[in-house]
């Protein structure tokens, strides 16, 4: 009688064992067993069986396990293979893919960079920059008075701490060249409460009020003391003053600007500015930024200082006049403030773009799939399984997208390295700019999201239906996939007429900034900034004006040079300075009711050298009157309408100059001073030979190339005098086409969008319409045999081409019309629904479609009737 | 099977082992078969897995039989060689033979 083997272990073995194994490789080991129990009285033992059935329970999952692997391989091989099949279609794809995505990818960076990212303060939630209101006379973001930071910071019990700052320049000498740098003053909590901390020596405490101490940022201290690790302690002349070093502070975080405040971002020195216990209510030049308390949110700090500003009212009347209040803003938002409605435009128009890359994948898929139906029933046909042909093409669509991913972070981290060289205004953070994992990661999904979603039609269809009606290709489905690509293609279509909408709008603009005469002739002039060099402009006015008036004579005499001067603001180049005017002569000129106008300070060469156009008079001498001026002709016409100006008393009063009234020498024609799309306030010219200003620009004028001067000028400058600085060189045409930077930038990137779309949408169109003509070949053969003139098969396939256009066009109109709102606030001269842009866009759209229906239409054309019927 | 085109030597020993068992090939004889005629001491998992592998790939096919009152009621499972199967044999066959010619000498004399 033989024993029956260990239950335990057949147990064992049936569940390692592949069900439909189970029974027969079970029963050939309890088989031997018996056989061995019969025969050899017990040699096969239970510890046998054991043994035996362990090593092919495990044998059978190790192989399991090996051919999953090996069909996972076996897999993505044949879908390599089937990809490289088609290797136009693979690369079409491919590049669609990348040059979609790679544009997203680059403006996702950038626009995380520059505004997503919190601000590389600690708790910077908590930082909010706070700003004065007149809603009277609606003003907003105006700087604080030191009465406003101290009463803040005693007051608002939403607000933990609050701190102030302003900038200005100052000129180092000594140790080098004289050098222009941004010098800027803070409150001395300043730095805890922004949470930066110096890197060497320490930060400002009360006792430094009044002292001549300075911080300085890495940049300069790195840049002109070559990194001294002493530089604690060590003093800088400044101004003609000597202040010591107290500290230096980090790279990043740095103390940034917000953009409203219309301060240079870069300030690379720090003083001390004192609240005294008793601030006055005047001087409201202070940007104040603040802390939250824990807890308490920007809602609540906003109600709060409402609250504050009403009580200020009631007991002040000159704030109540004015309509006084308090605005606070997230920092961020703050920073963000003039940039964001641009990115966000631009970001619209990648999405677009990634949109109508999307939907062109999607048909070139749905028609690449047709293509492959009969691989795909082939396949089937062979016995391959069909969530294994489901997995074989779906597999298909994410090798496209992974070679999309590929080509797309290439082209995206090249168009970043470009960044730098571009022109691009002046964006906050724009230097942290940069592919991070998080964008490369999310690049890399949508990609294979994309390139696996857009098989999914195919692989669902294909492996549906039966084997037989795919390899006879049912003309019905065919049809249907065909009118699916349809759609898809006039979709896109939709989609490009908003981006080229918008261009169009954006390039009749540029060309109406072009057309604008800024009121001066900007070709020929040298602009450069300088700092006299004077510990006190006042004191000492006669050494400065003889100075002044030296290095205009010097600079004016150098070879080629037709004119030189100097102004306190270059027009276009920003600033803000006004004043008061009226037609009367008043000594006692009512600061708050008069009309105001841009009062410029200007040495008597000045105007000359920018090629300002003398209207009538004269332009004022180093020899006239302290009260001679010049005016522009907005300002003449304004108060003398119909006479002539000169010799006509202005009421007017620049600050330091001499009080009351002006006399009129000459007028100019009106100068755009602020920005080239705004007629801008009236000027009146004051002498700078009489008003002193330290920081100025100077302006040389050539018949030549300026840019050559330079060279020259420097030479000059420093046989003047060895301390003046020369800085922020330009030539004045720069500071002209930097007045536009916005709208070119904005019509470079939507232009480059539209022209990508416009790509786009042609190889979908071209696709669509060649796949159409080879289904039709024979039907078009036969037309062709029964005498159809080949012009009627062309036009057949340009009217297909031409009616998808219209649908898409009619969509996208009615998507572009609100969308266009994006690019309102850039336009100039140009209304949204402007008919040059629109019917520009309808033509560019015609002659796409012509050009892409030409191939498949000569085509279709030239199918051979013999050919045809002899295949039926 | 080591790739598409080529059989390894334990499958060649398999193989041959099906054919020698004619219809009454199931994996305890073939075993048998293989240790008895080579002398070698095959692991009978080794055995299995080859069998199950070549039947993947179309070279061998299989059916179960009726239940087998002494096997405690469970069926056996009966191979058979393909055509693709006798291809593969021979040319593995014509592959060695080729390398083997003018050989033969040399290695006897040596062993």
């Amino acid at each position: 009688m033989s024993r029956r083997p260990p239950r335990l272990a057949v147990w064992l073995l049936e569940r390692l064992l592949p069900a439909e194994l189970r029974a027969d490789v079970v029963g050939d080991l309890v088989e031997v067993y018996e056989a061995g129990n019969d025969a050899a009285g017990g040699k096969r033992s239970s510890l046998w069986f054991w043994a035996q059935a362990l090593r092919l329970g495990f044998a059978y999952r190790r192989d399991d396990r090996r051919s999953l692997l090996g069909t996972l391989l076996q897999d993505l091989r044949d879908a390599v293979r089937s990809v490289l099949r088609s290797p136009g279609y693979a690369l079409a794809c491919g590049v669609i893919l990348a040059l979609g995505l790679g544009a997203v990818a680059t403006i996702y960076a950038v626009a995380d960079a520059v505004l997503l990212r919190p601000l590389a303060y600690p708790d910077p939630e908590q930082l909010v920059a706070i700003w004065g209101r007149y809603d009277n006379e609606q003003l907003d973001r105006l700087p604080l008075t030191a009465w406003d930071v101290a009463h803040l910071r005693d007051n608002a019990e939403t607000l933990q701490d609050v701190g102030a700052l302003f900038q200005g320049n100052t000129t180092i000498t000594g140790d080098g060249e004289a050098e222009e740098v941004g010098f800027g003053w803070f409150t001395y909590n300043m730095l805890p409460l922004m949470g930066v901390e110096p890197i060497l020596g320490r930060g400002l405490t009360p006792d430094d009020a009044r002292q001549l101490v300075v911080i300085m940022e890495q940049g300069l201290w790195e840049r002109r003391f070559a990194a001294d690790p002493d530089i604690v302690g060590k003093t800088v002349t400044l101004a003609q003053q000597t202040w010591e070093v107290i500290g230096v502070l980090p790279d990043q975080p740095r103390l940034l600007m917000p953009s409203r405040s219309r301060l240079p971002a870069r300030t690379e020195l720090w003083s001390m500015v004192n609240i005294p216990d008793n601030p006055e209510k005047s001087g409201a030049w202070n940007r104040l930024v603040g802390r939250l308390a824990p807890g308490a949110t920007v809602e609540q700090a906003r109600a709060e200082l409402e609250a504050l500003a009403a009580a200020e009212r009631e007991t002040t009347p000159q704030r109540a006049d004015v309509g006084f209040g308090y605005e606070v803003y997230p920092l961020i938002d703050d920073f963000n403030a003039e940039v964001a409605p641009m990115v966000r435009m631009v970001l619209g128009a990648g999405v677009t773009l990634l949109l109508i890359t999307a939907t062109n994948l999607a048909g070139l898929m749905l028609l690449w799939g047709e293509r492959r139906g009969r691989e795909i029933a082939v396949r089937m046909a062979l016995g391959s399984g069909r969530a294994r042909l489901f997995r074989h093409v779906l597999l298909g669509g994410m090798l496209i997208g992974l070679l999309g991913f590929v080509g797309a972070i290439a082209l995206a981290s090249s168009w970043i390295s470009i960044l730098p060289t571009l022109n691009l205004p002046d964006l906050p953070r724009m230097n942290t700019v940069a592919l991070d994992p998080r964008t490369i990661g999310v690049t890399l999904v949508i990609a294979l999201g994309c390139g696996a979603l857009f098989a999914l039609p195919t692989a669902l269809r294909s492996t549906r239906r039966g084997v037989e009606s795919s390899l006879r290709s049912s003309t019905n489905a065919v049809t249907r996939r065909l009118r699916s690509a349809t759609f898809l293609v006039a979709g896109e279509i939709a989609l490009a007429v908003i981006l080229l909408v918008g261009a169009s709008l954006l390039v009749r603009t540029m060309a109406n900034i072009t057309q604008v005469d800024p009121g001066f002739d900007a070709g020929g002039t040298l602009t450069f900034r300088t700092t006299m060099p004077f510990a006190d402009l006042f004191a000492e006015r006669e050494a400065y004006f003889q100075l002044q008036r030296e290095l205009d004579t010097a600079l004016a005499e150098l070879p080629g040079v037709v004119g030189a001067g100097a102004t306190q603001m270059l027009p276009l180049a920003g600033g803000l300075s006004t004043g008061p005017y009226s037609a009367e002569i008043a000594a006692d000129l009512d600061e708050s009711g008069a009309p105001q106008a841009d009062y410029r300070v200007a040495s008597p060469g000045f105007l000359e050298a920018i090629g300002a156009r003398l209207v009538e008079g004269r332009y004022q001498t180093w020899d006239d009157p302290a009260d001679a001026v010049v005016i522009d002709s907005v300002l003449a016409q304004t108060l003398w309408p119909g006479e002539s100006a000169v010799g006509k008393q202005l009421g007017a009063a620049p600050l330091g100059g001499e009080e009351g009234s002006q006399q009129v020498v000459g007028v100019v024609q009106h100068l755009r001073h602020d920005s080239l799309v705004a007629d801008g306030r009236p000027t009146v010219f004051f002498s700078l030979a009489h008003t002193p200003r330290g920081y100025l620009t100077m302006a040389v004028r050539t018949a030549g190339d300026p840019a050559s001067l330079l060279p020259a000028v420097r030479a000059k400058l420093a046989e003047v005098h060895p301390d003046l600085p020369i800085g922020r060189v330009r030539v004045m045409s720069d500071w002209v086409a930097a007045a536009s930077v916005e709208q070119r930038t904005a019509t470079w990137l939507l232009g480059g969008f539209a022209l990508m779309a416009v790509l786009l949408v042609g190889i979908g169109l071209y696709s669509l319409l060649g796949f159409e003509v080879r289904l039709q070949s024979r039907e078009m053969g036969l037309r062709l045999a029964l005498g159809a003139e080949p012009g009627r098969v062309i036009r057949t396939v340009v009217r297909r081409a031409a009616l998808v256009a219209v649908a898409g066009l009619a969509l996208g109109a009615v998507l572009a019309v609100p969308a266009t709102r994006a690019v309102s606030n850039l336009l100039f001269n140009v209304e949204r629904l402007d008919p040059w842009a629109w019917t520009g866009m309808l033509a560019g759209l015609a002659v796409l479609t012509l050009l892409a229906s030409a191939i498949p239409a000569r085509r279709a054309a030239a199918v051979d009737p013999v050919e045809v019927l002899r295949t039926d | 099977m080591g790739d598409k085109d080529n059989l390894g030597q334990l499958e060649h020993l398999v193989l041959l082992a099906v054919l020698h068992l004619d219809d009454q090939a199931y994996a305890v004889p073939v075993v048998d078969q293989i240790r008895e005629r080579t002398g070698r001491k095959v692991a009978r998992a080794q055995v299995y897995i080859a069998l199950r592998r070549l039947e993947r790939h179309g070279v061998v096919s299989s059916k179960l039989s009726e239940p087998v009152a002494e096997r405690g009621g469970r069926p056996r499972r009966y191979f058979r060689v393909e055509p693709t199967g006798l291809a593969l044999l021979r040319d593995s066959r014509r592959s060695i033979d080729q390398m083997w010619a003018g050989l033969e000498g040399l290695i006897e004399e040596q062993s």
